[in-house]
């Protein structure tokens, strides 16, 4: 990629499936919400026309208890 | 293991130099107005010495960079010499400096010098737990490297 202009929404999948090989879902998700913050925060200041990150769903992650 | 975007040497816990929040801590500012690729830190009319302790809050002042206004007490925002230093009240001047871009993510140094101050501004600005912020920004260093 030569910017960040040019990440698309499959990059940031690929990145957080490799992410849930290796880390807990709240990880991951948590990585997740990092990026879409950021890309947000990209987009309000016009770096980036839209928060690519956006569309991204992270892993599932229940808690049973009780 | 390596990510498609890059990877962070996670086992030496590198932490990228902008997610690191010294609060109330200055560190060594030599020359009053260093121009460091471009970006000048302005006036600052008794720059403290290296490692000296600010125990007082700080009024965030005039150059309001978080559009917070007087919620961010005592904020000193000393992060490193090779990220980004932001240093309020008093004597000082609040300023958002950029230090050396090779500090940002290659791919946000790519995009430009805009883009690289509005990334620092999202850690400086945008954040305010420090944990948050150190989480984030070792995902984004990550993502982005």
């Amino acid at each position: 990629m030569p910017a960040i202009g040019a990440v698309q929404p499959v990059h940031v999948a690929t990145w957080i499936e490799a992410g849930t090989r290796e880390l807990a879902a709240p990880s991951v998700k948590q990585r997740l919400a990092a990026i879409r913050h950021l890309f947000d925060w990209l987009v309000t200041g016009q770096v980036v026309p839209i928060n690519l990150a956006a569309s991204v769903r992270g892993p599932r992650h229940v808690v049973t208890s009780g | 293991m390596a990510t498609p975007c890059g990877s962070v040497d996670r086992a030496a816990g590198r932490v990228p130099a902008y997610a690191l929040d010294r609060s109330h801590e200055v560190q060594e500012l030599n020359n009053p107005q260093p121009v460091i690729e471009g970006c000048v830190l302005r006036h600052i009319a008794d720059p403290p010495a290296c490692g000296q302790r600010i125990d007082r809050h700080v009024d965030p002042g005039d150059a309001d960079i978080s559009g917070r206004r007087g919620q961010v007490p005592g904020s000193f925002l000393c992060i490193d010499r090779g990220g980004l230093r932001v240093l309020a009240g008093g004597d000082l001047v609040n300023e958002l400096v950029p230090f050396r871009s090779s500090t940002l993510p290659e791919l946000v140094a790519a995009a430009g010098e805009r883009a690289g101050m509005r990334f620092l501004e999202f850690f400086a600005a945008n954040i305010r737990n420090p944990h948050t912020r150190r989480a984030y920004a070792r995902a984004a260093d990550e993502f982005l490297a």
